[in-house]
């Protein structure tokens, strides 16, 4: 492949736009909606192909959620995803169904996202044999060959999930995922439920993996260090909304948000006699149910002025894509 | 697994003992005999003998005059050879008046069970797929009307409509009048005409529990991580619930019906007193009313054993359908 071909590749595999998913609540006596939780309230980003993008933010902030109806496994409230030049914002049950095939999603939990009544090839192979994505002669192989790239061995296939390791299973939800050959897999938190020496085996094999097949990951974590190895951009997101976006290293040397500062002062060092000037946000995350007015972090931001109450900060770009929602930088 | 089976069937035996123990000593001890009755009966006859003397005569003749716990012992001696004696009321062995009588109970059971579990099942699937709409709400308050409606009232009901309103069916009985005219085809047509009541009445009020069994099931199923990796590989919506979904509620729901498998030949007591079937049910009422130890402990003691036969079948079944307990 020559380098203008490479360059050409790098194109955006997803775009999305002002994506929105509330979550009505029901209550009152006859059960009526008396009001939405803005789990994702007006999201916008790009994703080129063959990189990665981190998403990180507190619990409760929409990260999981943002990935998930970026797949369409929770329907959107309002919003444009691009996928691969195709808007795939209304698609039919049928061909968000066929979309299976192209964007992927790994878990956070191998525990319990694995059915435990079927065995491991079956987990891996049924959806091949449900999108016909090869012939049955071939079928076997595929599967094994799969299995060997996460890690796995042949005779696994007619173990059951529990008589595997956590570690293990995550390779069989990573297995999963790439026998359908996806171009873009959502990684909700692949490694939190893990130990951290087999965080550092399973991170190392998306890497692989992602090299191998040229895949585009959208990858979700709280944990920064994590996000900082293998990320090649980074979103923070608050309250349901992205504060900042930008190139990995620009974020992690020149955090802008004062959200972001507070949140990378946190990242545990490893040296204990370095003092680090350590942000710590008073009160907690506002209910997204509720959320302020303005911008939405004024009430726990230290460097809140007038107007941060009053009107929401509109995205800027700081240069090199470095985007950042911020009256501060008016 | 052999060792498991080998232990609960010793264990069983044991509870058996305690068990016919104790429901030997309640039978002694209830306020009205059958011995008693007989011999106010016998000497109220002219010229009989005084009631004392009868009483004397037939405690010795049945048993009775040895204390409850030597009782016991001779009832349980003969009954680990399978000698349980002849019914007092019917004059006949005990395990003749069974056998002839166990089958009406067990088409009785075996229909509504099997009504049961076609109606249940589906109706709970359902109820969970569409949690919170309409249909799931008409299925609950369906399957809580079933639940706290009692048989005799939900029977008595059927009878008014069928019977006393419509005139389609008898009122009780197994057999219609003209029964014995009837051809051979005939005659297994107008048994099963008459237990049509008695089915329903059995099927609606076991079907709720089983329902919102299901439907309980279902939905943790439902809403497990598993399903969500089961709909984010793109798998129809059919196989999801089908294969994935139901496959994994069903490890309670056999364990739960192989349960109560046995008891189909325990026999439903109120509902076919109430329609007067010939079943186990029905006559063992009679006996217990009228005090016969003999066949009341045949019977309690075979229930004793159905329920620990259902408990065991069901601990197996366990360990069939999932192979977590199965490699273990």
């Amino acid at each position: 492949m020559s380098n203008v071909e490479k360059i050409n590749e790098q194109d955006n595999i997803l775009e999305v736009s002002h994506l929105k998913k509330y979550f009505s609540i029901k209550g009152g006596f006859f059960g009526g909606e008396t009001g939405s939780v803005k789990a994702v309230d007006d999201v916008s980003f790009t994703l080129k192909r063959g990189t990665t993008m981190g998403l990180v933010g507190e619990s409760g902030c929409g990260k999981s959620t943002t990935g998930r109806t970026i797949l369409g496994l929770i329907p959107k409230t309002e919003g444009k995803i691009i996928f691969d030049g195709e808007d795939i914002s209304n698609l039919t049950r049928k061909q968000s169904r066929a979309l299976r095939t192209k964007m992927q999603i790994i878990f956070q939990d191998p525990y319990s996202s694995l059915s435990p009544r079927l065995p491991i090839g079956e987990i891996i192979g049924e959806a091949v044999k449900e999108h016909k994505l090869v012939s049955k002669e071939e079928y076997d192989d595929y599967i094994t060959k799969i299995m060997l790239d996460c890690g796995l061995q042949e005779y696994h296939k007619d173990r059951y999930p529990h008589e595997f390791s956590g570690g293990q299973r995550q390779r069989i939800c990573i297995a999963r995922a790439l026998a359908l050959n996806p171009d873009f897999i959502v990684c909700d938190e692949p490694v939190s439920a893990l130990d951290v020496s087999i965080q550092a085996q399973i991170i190392n094999l998306l890497k692989d993996l992602q090299e191998k097949r040229n895949l585009t990951y959208l990858f979700i974590s709280h944990d920064l260090s994590v996000v900082e190895h293998i990320s090649d951009t980074v979103g923070v997101m608050y309250l349901g909304g992205l504060v900042e976006t930008g190139e990995t290293k620009d974020i992690f040397e020149n955090p802008l948000h004062p959200y972001t500062k507070a949140l990378f002062s946190a990242i545990p060092m490893p040296d204990p006699d370095i003092k680090i000037n350590r942000t710590i946000l008073q009160g907690d995350i506002p209910s997204p149910a509720n959320p302020p007015k303005g911008c939405k972090f004024h009430t726990r931001c230290k460097e809140c002025m007038g107007i941060c109450k009053e009107v929401a900060p509109e995205a800027k770009d700081m240069g090199n894509g470095h985007i950042v929602k911020c009256h501060l930088y008016d | 697994m052999k060792k498991f089976v080998v232990k609960r069937v010793l264990l069983s035996i044991v509870i058996l003992f305690f068990v016919s123990m104790i429901i030997y000593g309640i039978m002694r001890c209830m306020p009205s005999s059958f011995v008693e009755n007989k011999a106010l009966e016998l000497s109220q006859k002219p010229g009989a003998k005084s009631y004392q003397e009868w009483l004397d005569q037939l405690n010795s003749s049945y048993g009775l005059d040895e204390g409850i716990v030597q009782g016991y012992f001779t009832w349980a001696g003969k009954a680990v050879r399978f000698e349980f004696g002849d019914s007092w009321l019917f004059n006949q062995p005990v395990l003749e008046k069974f056998s002839s009588v166990i089958w009406y109970s067990f088409a009785l059971s075996l229909s509504a069970f099997i009504l049961e579990m076609l109606i249940a099942i589906p109706l709970g699937v359902i109820a969970a797929k569409k949690q919170y709409s309409g249909a799931d709400y008409a299925i609950t308050v369906l399957a809580l009307i079933g639940i706290s409606l009692p048989s005799f009232f939900f029977a008595t009901i059927l009878k008014w409509i069928f019977s006393v309103k419509l005139g389609w069916l008898d009122l009780y009985g197994i057999v219609g009048r003209m029964h014995d005219q009837l051809s051979p085809v005939g005659q297994v047509l107008d048994m099963a005409q008459h237990l049509i009541l008695p089915v329903i009445t059995l099927t609606i009020v076991s079907i709720g529990s089983m329902m919102r069994y299901v439907r309980t099931n279902m939905l943790e199923v439902l809403n497990s991580d598993y399903i969500r990796t089961a709909r984010a590989k793109g798998l129809p919506e059919r196989r999801v619930v089908n294969h994935h979904a139901f496959r994994n509620t069903l490890i309670p729901i056999i364990t739960l019906l192989g349960g109560t498998l046995p008891s189909l030949f325990g026999g439903a007591m109120i509902t076919e007193t109430l329609f007067q079937i010939p079943g186990i049910g029905y006559t063992s009422y009679t006996c217990i009313t009228q005090g016969d130890i003999p066949f009341v402990m045949f019977y309690m003691l075979f229930s004793a054993v159905l329920i620990l036969v259902g408990n065991l079948i069901a601990d197996i079944l366990y360990a069939v359908v999932d192979p977590r307990v199965r490699v273990n």
